[in-house]
């Protein structure tokens, strides 16, 4: 279009400019701050520009833990957040999509009902059924364990809602020539729904993947025992020191650590996830 | 005084694509200028260029004598009728016209006076408080030009606004279009693909091809001396029959080429289907082609009959366009003629007209 | 929502469905019920007599100046957080759709933020304004300004705030980018023709129609901020000090750690539910009105 405004796009570079800086800013410092050492940080000496500690902290966060605070290995809870975000994805996937399959290519009672039930749980988080559920997760003898962290995590809606919306775009000549072809439902989810699928599919595991790493106060309550806390929860174990002894350093590497898995998928993944937040949307 | 003049207009894009090449022609006020060739031809660009919606590469445009190359397109005192019509789909049918006005800071009496005559002109006088969405397309058709009338621009520029729209309803709005057009007296450039289309509303007739001109003129001189091959064969339907015939080398089943001025280099000979009648078996034509076809098809629809035969058995498709009802078997091979006059012939390699007197 | 075609299996569909089912009720239904049993139960501490209460634990919860401050606080940080996540985020995604060159390098840049979890967020910026050695603080000091989140509330209150809307900006920009590119560009250019100004195009076309994005963004952040935030919460200020930073949410945690009354927390859950339930029934009762273009 002709626009007689010559620094509308400079303006507007500006602004994105300004955003990028204000959102990468702190990472950057965390970086900056995990390459140096304690001393330095103390000192108020932190400069812009990264120290020669990296491999030194890392290494000591990965392999030894910290000195004060939990002396736990973070390589450990970084395995576990993986165990527990990849547990997440796979097992919401999984269900979702047999639900979603069940609900769309089946008529049967009480369809609408199952249906109901299984939207409502969108609209509450596990902040809000917290205490209830550790007791049931107690009960069962499943604190402090992998299927404690992972189970009760896959109870909502979101991925099946995707799922389901994703199955009404496909084509209705496409059952009818499965049908025909004498495939039975199974046959037809197999040959045929899931290839078409791979995106959604492809999709989902990355916002579930992301949603399992990032819990916090789940985990914060089921785990107790050192070995079995996420990445995210180390971090908080880093701080938990009174301020003059906390090692900075090696919690801002455990930061840059705990971000790095889930950004890297993200960047990596950055269209087709892109894609399933939209559609969550609709 | 609306006249819109392009002077050596040219548009490239990033890359170095060039979509539109030195086009120069001027629409006189009050004219419909209709612009149609081909998709990609660069026909919407011209008019996007014109509208301001893209900017100008190359030459000037002026519209009412003002140079508006780098004016925007709210100052260039137009209105549009887009292809998928572009209403606001928030507003009732009576914002959607009077947003133009309200942007203008109409006065509110006068905004109620032009939208309640162009709803007149179009009878939506029913559907003023509906949303666009609860109109069916026709209906919508009709707002997206009750828009571009209130605002009583110099000029109308249409793109392809038909398209959407089923056959019987083009028809309708096409004469509704004219119509309108001629009582309001606006100059209009409307852009399209269908020949017949432009042919039925065009006074002036621009036919374009890969970003350049072929053509202009009146609809029916073009149809009746195509200045081009590709014009010859864009106008009229079903299109002219084009033979490559070059000297000493005539193909099977065609005679009166001697008489024909055919250079040595050859040419490619055209004759449109209803010039070409059933001759008499045997006997050459007094002044003129005769082709002799194998006919593999034939269409009575009633009105006309459509021949579809091969040159000399194995050459060239050819139809022929009879008046009424014509007994001709599929698998015989008959004669066909054409006067002289009705015969056209194009330079083999510029495709440029050549005289045939 | 129907097919055309369907499967007819009697057992199949109920198989199918059997695990997250299962696994909702169990760990869904189940708790929230509970949940809302609880609320109206009397427990002493170790759990062994339980009294039905009715409605005394609701009561007590709203004579209790701690829990009005709590819902003060979710309120303001909401609020707070809410405009400022979905100001910003408007901002930079009008920029990023204008097809500028590298526009692709910006989004990319403005997405990734998506992948960082809430608690990590708020040690980000915790470690910047840390009051002994935080790089930022320092400089705030240096205005005259005595910079202390952990005594003053007003500070603890601000380093969430900018904490929680850092983290969210990403996800409201990459819906608010998609929204605008699915406006038709030829309804801009016809409001360009009509004599729209930017301006004028932008508050009188394109917002319109990007108020089922941000509708349901407002929702979404709103959940967000009484939700997700507690990771933020507990790594940086611990609720205080004095009960400042202490959200609904929080408050449910903190309550409930101090193996005291299960009840009193049981309520504050289920008055949880009922605000988010309320929430999500409010968009959709808009989206339904507003939207069907």
């Amino acid at each position: 279009m002709v626009e007689n405004r010559p620094w509308a796009d400079f303006v507007s570079h500006l602004i994105l400019i300004m955003g990028v800086l204000v959102v990468v800013f702190p990472v950057y410092v965390a970086f900056v701050a995990s390459t140096t050492t304690m001393t330095t940080i103390a000192n108020g000496q932190l400069s812009l520009v990264p120290d020669r500690h990296l491999l030194a902290n890392y290494v000591q966060v990965l392999f030894h833990g910290t000195e004060s605070s939990t002396k736990q290995p973070m390589i450990v809870p970084l395995m576990n957040s993986f165990i527990m975000a990849i547990g997440i994805a796979v097992g919401k996937i999984f269900i979702s999509l047999l639900s979603a399959f069940a609900i769309i290519y089946f008529r049967f009672p009480f369809r609408n009902t199952a249906f109901w039930v299984i939207f409502i749980t969108l609209m509450l988080p596990v902040e809000v059924r917290i205490y209830p559920t550790y007791k049931i997760v107690s009960d069962l003898h499943m604190l402090d364990s992998y299927p404690g962290l992972i189970i009760p995590l896959i109870a909502s809606a979101t991925a099946t809602l995707l799922f389901r919306q994703f199955f009404m775009t496909v084509p209705d000549e496409l059952l009818e020539a499965s049908k025909i072809d004498g495939a039975g439902p199974l046959k037809f989810f197999k040959d045929t729904l899931l290839p078409l699928s791979i995106t959604p599919i492809a999709a989902m595991f990355v916002i579930q993947f992301i949603y399992g790493w990032n819990q916090y106060l789940w985990p914060l309550l089921i785990t107790t025992r050192d070995n079995m806390q996420t990445i995210v929860i180390g971090i908080q174990k880093i701080l938990l020191v009174a301020d003059a002894l906390t090692e900075w350093q090696l919690a801002m590497a455990t930061t840059i650590l705990a971000m790095l898995p889930p950004v890297i998928i993200v960047v990596a993944m950055q269209r087709l996830f892109v894609r399933g937040l939209v559609e969550t949307e609709k | 005084m609306a006249e819109v003049h392009l002077d050596r207009v040219g548009k490239i894009y990033a890359g170095d694509v060039r979509a539109v090449r030195d086009i120069s022609f001027a629409v006189p006020d009050r004219g419909f200028c209709v612009l149609v060739g081909p998709s990609g031809c660069g026909k919407s660009t011209l008019l996007r260029m014109i509208a301001g919606l893209e900017t100008v590469s190359e030459g000037e445009i002026k519209i009412g004598g003002r140079v508006v190359n780098r004016i925007e397109p709210m100052d260039r005192d137009i209105a549009m009728v887009f292809q998928n019509y572009a209403l606001y789909p928030h507003m009732s049918v009576y914002d959607n016209m009077a947003y133009g006005l309200r942007n203008r800071k109409t006065p509110t009496a006068e905004i109620e006076k032009r939208v309640a005559e162009a709803a007149r002109l179009l009878e939506l006088e029913p559907f003023l408080k509906r949303r666009p969405r609860q109109l069916s397309g026709g209906q919508r058709q009709r707002v997206a030009m009750g828009r571009a009338i209130v605002r009583q621009p110099q000029v109308f520029l249409f793109d392809e606004p038909l398209s959407n729209l089923d056959a019987k309803l083009r028809g309708q709005m096409r004469v509704e279009i004219k119509r309108l057009q001629r009582r309001l007296g606006v100059t209009s450039i409307y852009v399209t693909h269908d020949q017949l289309e432009a042919m039925t509303l065009a006074d002036m007739l621009v036919v374009m091809n890969a970003g350049h001109v072929e053509q202009i003129g009146d609809p029916l001189h073009l149809y009746e001396m195509p200045a081009t091959l590709f014009v010859a064969q864009f106008i009229g339907a079903p299109p002219m029959n084009i033979i490559e015939v070059s000297p000493g080398a005539a193909p099977a089943g065609i005679g009166g080429l001697d008489t024909l001025p055919i250079p040595p280099a050859g040419a490619r000979l055209g004759v449109r289907p209803e010039h070409l009648m059933v001759a008499a078996n045997g006997g050459a034509p007094a002044d003129g082609i005769r082709l002799e076809l194998a006919v593999d098809a034939v269409e009575a629809v009633g009105a006309e009959t459509y021949v579809y035969g091969r040159l000399g058995g194995s050459g060239p498709a050819i139809t022929c366009r009879e008046a009424g009802k014509v007994l001709i078997a599929p698998g015989t091979t008959r004669a066909f003629a054409a006067a002289r006059k009705d015969v056209h012939l194009f330079d083999a390699t510029t495709g440029q007209r050549m005289a045939v007197a | 929502m129907e097919k055309r075609t369907v499967f007819s299996g009697k057992l199949l569909p109920y198989a199918l469905l059997a695990p997250q089912l299962a696994v909702t009720l169990v760990f869904f239904y189940w708790p929230a019920g509970q949940a809302v049993y609880q609320s109206f139960l009397l427990q002493d501490a170790f759990g062994i007599s339980t009294q039905f209460v009715w409605f005394e634990n609701y009561q007590y919860l709203f004579a209790d100046p701690a829990y009005y401050q709590a819902i003060l606080v979710t309120a303001v940080f909401a609020s707070i957080v809410a405009a400022a996540a979905l100001a910003l985020s408007l901002l930079l995604a009008v920029q990023a759709d204008r097809a500028l060159t590298g526009a692709g390098i910006y989004k990319t840049l403005l997405i990734w933020p998506y992948a960082v979890a809430p608690v990590v967020a708020g040690v980000l910026w915790l470690f910047m304004f840390q009051p002994s050695l935080g790089m930022l603080a320092k400089d705030i000091r240096i205005l005259g300004y005595d910079w202390n989140p952990y005594l003053h509330s007003g500070d603890a209150l601000a380093l969430i705030i900018v904490s929680a809307t850092w983290k969210q900006i990403s996800y409201n920009f990459l819906l608010f980018l998609a929204g605008l590119q699915s406006i038709p560009k030829s309804l801009i250019e016809a409001a360009a023709i009509d004599g729209a100004t930017r301006a004028r195009r932008f508050w009188t076309i394109v917002f319109p129609l990007l108020s089922p994005t941000a509708f349901y963004l407002l929702t979404v952040n709103l959940v967000y901020v009484f939700f997700d935030t507690f990771g933020i919460i507990h790594a940086v200020t611990r609720g205080g000090p004095a009960g400042a930073t202490t959200t609904l949410v929080y408050k449910v945690f903190n309550d409930g750690q101090a193996g005291g009354d299960l009840g009193i927390s049981a309520a504050e859950s289920t008055i949880l539910m009922l605000i988010v339930i309320a929430l999500t029934a409010i968009q959709f009762r808009f989206i339904e009105r507003k939207v069907n273009y």
